[in-house]
């Protein structure tokens, strides 16, 4: 059976066949010679078909698209003899894709001040604006952060000025004065206005190891319960954060950060109410108009009296603020002595509360004023040098 | 190959095979304009393709070859355009095609009608071994390269398209059809 397919396919194809083959598959396989008949007039038939004739335009069109161009005038590729191979194609894609890559990590490894980190940001945008959800955009938002900080650190570790920057972070001080906006050094003005401990939205330039600040804000924080980082130099305890001892002196200075660090001075104590107990500390603020900030005095002790401390004051234009009110309540929790807070309060605390003022030269009479128990004392205004030193 | 080289085997390729090659895909598309169109775009790849082909190549069947190849590329795009057209009434319009002038054919006219109608009633499949063996002359070693196949899928594709042919063309030569349909759609190996 089909060994008769076979022969009937071949028969198909009958001009390949010999006269032998013929007879012997007619022979074999009886309807063939039917089939061969039919297979001859099938043929006959179509090879009778008139021939279609090509156009004249059809055939002036070809040969204008080919020789007709002229071999002489015919535009040659630049390429025409060489033997192009397919390892060019796979070279031209190698290249192709390292450079993209090249570009690529070149873009994401740009500091402010280069010409690709414009495009970096876009990218970040754009990686920004895909997020829907909003969780997954304050996580990025927050790397976002990140980066930047990461990307001022690099430029000061470069030791390239002049670039201008701009990132958020936390504003902090180390005892040494220095001031740093999550880890960043910054140098503050006296127009500055920020609680120490806040979160800031900063732009500035890069001087000298660190970033001259030229503005200062107070962007919504990314997370409620955001933790605030400590500072970079920790420092040796609530030193800096100038309190109100228990013995009714308190010792106030305009300058809140420069103590040795390893000397902790009798205001190094923490805040303590009459029970010993160390209070919340105090934050030292930086009015830009010289008027003291107002509402942002960190509660204390959960009894929210006074204590017998007293609150210095320094008034920037020797006025002394609303916030001037030295309570120290008898706090029986120990507040956040290490940790500055930025927690606003109407309810005026019982920390001392330095303010300082624009000036930055602190005159001697920035001291700060003890007041009696309970009540604020007659807060000296201070001098018009009641700044703390920011250095730059 | 030098260009001078190129241009006069090109004109003698062209001279030889134009009509052939023309009247194979005429049959084989079953419309004239389209026809030219690929006989067109078969030369254009020829000429760029002739100094890359190797030495002492088939030139016939390489022709061929790059015919059925365009002529592939058009179904496939036939094919395509009827899915995107969404209009049967426009498919069938275009289904319809003229039959080849009478060009001093030995045929009467109702048998040649009849013999165009079953040749356009095969699928191309079928089809295009059957012009290359019946009307262009080719042997099943050559339409094999052509179509890309072995000579015994080109043997049994003859077979079946005989076979095909005979059941609409009839034994007696005689057709009962007068309309002249354009080619079944269909694809080409």
């Amino acid at each position: 059976m089909r060994q008769r397919r076979h022969s009937l396919q071949d028969l198909a194809a009958y001009r390949e066949l010999s006269t032998e083959q013929r007879d012997e598959l007619m022979a074999r396989v009886p309807e063939a010679r039917a089939l061969l008949e039919e297979y001859q007039r099938q043929d006959k038939a179509l090879s009778a078909l008139p021939t279609p004739q090509l156009s004249s335009a059809a055939r002036a069109r070809i040969l204008a698209s080919t020789v007709g161009s002229g071999s002489a005038q015919r535009p040659r590729s630049v390429w025409a003899g060489v033997p192009v191979r397919s390892w060019v194609a796979s070279a031209a894609v190698v290249l192709l894709v390292t450079l993209f890559g090249v570009t690529g990590y070149a873009t994401a490894q740009s500091l402010p001040g280069d010409p690709l980190y414009a495009v970096k940001r876009w990218g970040e945008q754009a990686q920004l604006s895909v997020r829907l959800n909003q969780s997954e955009r304050d996580a990025y938002q927050q790397r976002l952060e990140e980066r930047r900080r990461v990307e001022v650190q690099t430029l000061l570790a470069r030791e390239r000025d002049g670039v201008e920057v701009a990132f958020t972070g936390t504003l902090q001080q180390s005892t040494d004065g220095q001031w740093y906006i999550s880890q960043v050094p910054v140098a503050v003005g006296p127009e500055q206005f920020a609680y120490e401990g806040e979160y800031v939205d900063t732009d500035g330039v890069t001087s000298g190891g660190q970033v001259a600040v030229r503005t200062l804000s107070r962007p919504e924080p990314p997370q409620p319960a955001q933790p605030v980082p400590p500072a970079t130099p920790p420092r040796p305890g609530p030193s800096a954060q100038p309190t109100a001892r228990p013995t009714g002196k308190p010792e106030m200075t305009a300058q809140p950060t420069p103590r040795p660090t390893d000397e902790p001075g009798p205001t190094a104590t923490p805040t303590s109410g009459p029970t010993g107990q160390p209070g919340p500390t105090a934050l030292p603020t930086m009015g830009p108009t010289g008027q003291p900030g107002p509402a942002t005095l960190p509660t204390s002790g959960p009894t929210g009296e006074p204590g017998p401390t007293a609150l210095p004051t320094m008034g920037p234009t020797g006025e002394p603020g609303p916030t001037a009110l030295p309570t120290m309540g008898p706090t029986t929790d120990p507040g956040p002595t290490g940790e500055p807070t930025s927690r606003p309060t109407t309810d005026p605390g019982p920390t001392a509360q330095p303010t300082l003022g624009p000036t930055t030269d602190p005159g001697p009479t920035a001291g700060p004023t003890p007041g009696p128990t309970g009540e604020p004392g007659p807060s000296r205004p201070p001098g018009p040098g009641a700044l703390p030193p920011m250095r730059r | 190959m030098d260009p001078v080289t190129q241009d006069a085997l090109f004109t003698e390729l062209y001279n030889d095979y134009r009509q052939p090659l023309y009247g194979y895909l005429r049959r084989l598309v079953g419309d004239e304009a389209h026809a030219e169109e690929l006989v067109q775009d078969v030369f254009v790849r020829a000429y760029r393709a002739l100094p890359g082909l190797g030495a002492d190549p088939n030139y016939r069947a390489w022709l061929y070859r790059v015919a059925t190849n365009a002529a592939r590329d058009w179904f496939r795009r036939q094919r395509l355009r009827r899915w995107l057209a969404f209009d049967e009434g426009e498919d069938d319009e275009h289904r319809v095609s003229r039959p080849v002038a009478d060009e001093g054919s030995p045929l009467p006219i109702e048998e040649r009608l009849a013999v165009e109608d079953a040749l356009n009633a095969l699928p191309p499949i079928y089809r295009a071994p059957l012009l290359l063996y019946a009307v262009q002359g080719l042997a099943t070693a050559e339409i094999a390269e052509v179509l890309g196949i072995s000579r015994s899928a080109v043997k049994m594709r003859l077979s079946r398209g005989r076979s095909s042919f005979q059941r609409i063309y009839g034994g007696d030569g005689r057709h009962a059809s007068t309309k002249t349909l354009a080619p079944r759609p269909g694809s080409l190996p």
